[in-house]
């Protein structure tokens, strides 16, 4: 496992994967938080958008507030380099050789789910980081006080987990419709298009659905628990939407005909 | 022990036979040519011995390890199936080392592969930059990073240029005397005629021939055409080859004798004797090429309808032979 994890290191670590993956959660991080200062406490947010108070902002954890705006634009960057990084297998043949390679292919699933992972904590963190020094500058541009800003190292290890936990989520979506579709493009409109416009839909139909489907899970991990899906329960949910992906992975690997 | 062995090995894919009861004896050592035409089942039968395919019925064993167990002769076997398949953004040496750690092997064997296949200095280019000719080397290099014992090679000169393609076949008879094994499939009969000890013809996923090429090349067809200096002596000629238990036939002017090239001596010698002077004396064996095309057909079983004319032909003759 390890062999299969060292490996997709070594390709992952290459510089589109790292300005684009990487480099994008970070300014997305960045951006959310300079959008969610600049717009504290306006009213217009469309539905199901979150925009922060000025006490929010001003609150223990309020450096960490613009972090909640990115967090499904950082699932969504996260969804679509997991499934690029899986369809490319594909698309470049590649997957030949790794199957010949190691034809134990749950390794090569759970290898890849490893160093995916470790790619999405790397990315994660930086947008956190990035959100918290964007947070300091746009307190002082949009005199923000800070004063209960003091405790930061566990707020900001505490966002960094839920951010952390709903994009691999995301990422693990983002595989499994890769290896379903053998399309980064198909797997990227699908995931998007289902957790945007049908589970919405989805909840228009079944009212109590919010309370358990894949879309509103993500955001309650996020945000730390919801309302409607409280942090332990939203822990539990993604947990079985990960373990659940990982096994479709597998079994689809297991059973699929090398014909690339 | 064989390096390759299979026993009724098929591979239906809905209702197309890639391959067909396919029973295969690849020796140990040396290199062996396999060859058909397009569509033939080559690379099927090459994914499902690499575990890529699993078939629908047969059985087969590589190095002596069942292929429903992959695993357990993986690290022996190296290849290259189709097209190199790397990643563009990435040198040549990182897509070696990620396949080197995937087989758990030290970075000492990337430096090794480099170097056999002539790579040093180009390897930390990225992969884009390469041409084809370069990625084939790299994707022989990838094949050969586990120090296989038997080494499976799917098309290896496609794509070379003439140099390239000296090259690649010096690599393979070097690796051939190393005492590893190669399964060579190739489109460039010459080539596998200058590589390879040993051939395996398919077509239609069935196997035609299997064994030393020069087995193979004993088989071919081969004649000796005469023209006498004198037309009137054309009969008296044939007459005198025949009488000898030569089969004689007549082509337009000429008189071919249907037998190897190595009888022309006698051949000019018994006219001779009989005071007659040949104007003409040649000579021809099949190469082969000719000599595949006359076992393959000229089809390319990569036409559906081919194939499906050449099924009906068969079931038409099955029902002919079930109604007699």
């Amino acid at each position: 496992m390890l062999r299969v994890l060292k490996s997709e290191l070594i390709r992952l670590i290459r510089p589109s994967f790292i300005a684009g993956g990487i480099g994008g959660m970070a300014a997305f991080g960045a951006i959310s938080t300079v959008i969610g200062f600049a717009a504290a406490g306006k009213s217009g947010a469309g539905p199901g958008q979150y925009i922060p108070t000025e006490a929010a902002l001003a609150a223990p954890d309020g450096y960490a507030a613009g972090l909640m705006l990115a967090a499904n634009l950082i699932g969504i960057i996260t969804l679509s380099f997991w499934a690029i990084a899986t369809a490319s297998d594909y698309s470049t043949g590649l997957i030949r050789l790794l199957a010949q390679a190691e034809p134990r292919r749950w390794r090569l699933i759970v290898g890849k789910v490893l160093a995916l992972t470790l790619y999405t904590l790397v990315g994660t963190l930086a947008a956190t980081l990035a959100a918290y020094a964007t947070a300091q500058v746009c307190a002082l541009v949009f005199d923000v006080s800070t004063a209960a800003w003091t405790d930061v190292a566990p707020t900001l290890l505490e966002s960094f987990r839920n951010l952390a936990l709903s994009a691999s989520v995301w990422g693990v979506l983002g595989l499994v419709i890769a290896l379903l579709t053998q399309s980064s493009g198909v797997a990227v409109a699908v995931g998007i298009g289902y957790l945007v416009v049908f589970e919405n839909m989805i909840v228009a139909v079944v009212s109590d659905a919010s309370d358990w489907l894949l879309g509103a899970t993500l955001t309650a991990l996020a945000a730390g628990g919801t309302p409607g899906i409280s942090f332990e329960s939203a822990l539990q949910l993604g947990a079985a939407y990960l373990v659940g992906g990982i096994l479709i992975a597998i079994v689809v690997m297991h059973f699929r005909e090398i014909t690339y | 022990m064989d390096a390759i062995v299979t026993h009724g090995l098929t591979k239906h894919f809905r209702d197309l036979t890639a391959v067909n009861a396919l029973d295969l004896i690849v020796p140990s050592g040396g290199v062996v040519g396999f060859v058909g035409p397009n569509g033939s089942g080559k690379s099927t039968t090459i994914r499902m011995l690499l575990g890529l395919l699993t078939p629908t019925a047969g059985t087969g064993e590589v190095l002596g390890s069942t292929i429903s167990h992959p695993a357990r002769y993986a690290h022996r076997v190296g290849a290259l199936i189709e097209s190199p398949s790397f990643v563009l953004s990435l040198s040549a040496r990182s897509n070696l080392r990620s396949l080197a750690a995937l087989r758990g092997l030290p970075t000492t064997r990337v430096d090794a592969v480099i170097e056999t296949v002539g790579l040093v200095g180009r390897d930390r280019d990225l992969v884009s930059t390469y041409s084809l000719g370069m990625k084939q080397r790299l994707a022989i290099a990838a094949a050969l990073l586990p120090d296989p014992e038997l080494l499976i090679l799917d098309e290896p000169t496609n794509g070379l240029d003439p140099a390239g393609i000296v090259e690649v076949r010096t690599l393979l008879i070097e690796l051939g005397n190393q005492g590893r094994t190669l399964l060579v499939s190739s489109h460039l009969l010459a080539e596998i005629e200058a590589a390879c000890n040993q051939v395996v013809i398919i077509r239609f996923g069935e196997m035609l021939f299997s064994g030393p090429l020069a087995e193979l090349m004993a088989r071919t067809a081969a004649h000796v055409e005469l023209v006498p200096e004198h037309e009137e002596d054309l009969s008296r000629l044939a007459e005198l080859y025949g009488v000898r238990g030569y089969v004689v036939r007549r082509d337009k002017g000429d008189l071919v004798v249907e037998a190897p090239a190595a009888t022309a001596p006698d051949l000019n010698r018994i006219a001779a004797q009989e005071g007659i002077t040949l104007r003409k004396l040649a000579a021809h064996e099949e190469t082969l090429e000719e000599t595949f095309l006359r076992m393959t057909g000229s089809t390319d079983g990569d036409n559906a309808t081919t194939r499906s004319r050449q099924r009906a032909e068969r079931s038409s003759t099955d029902r002919e032979a079930a109604d007699a």
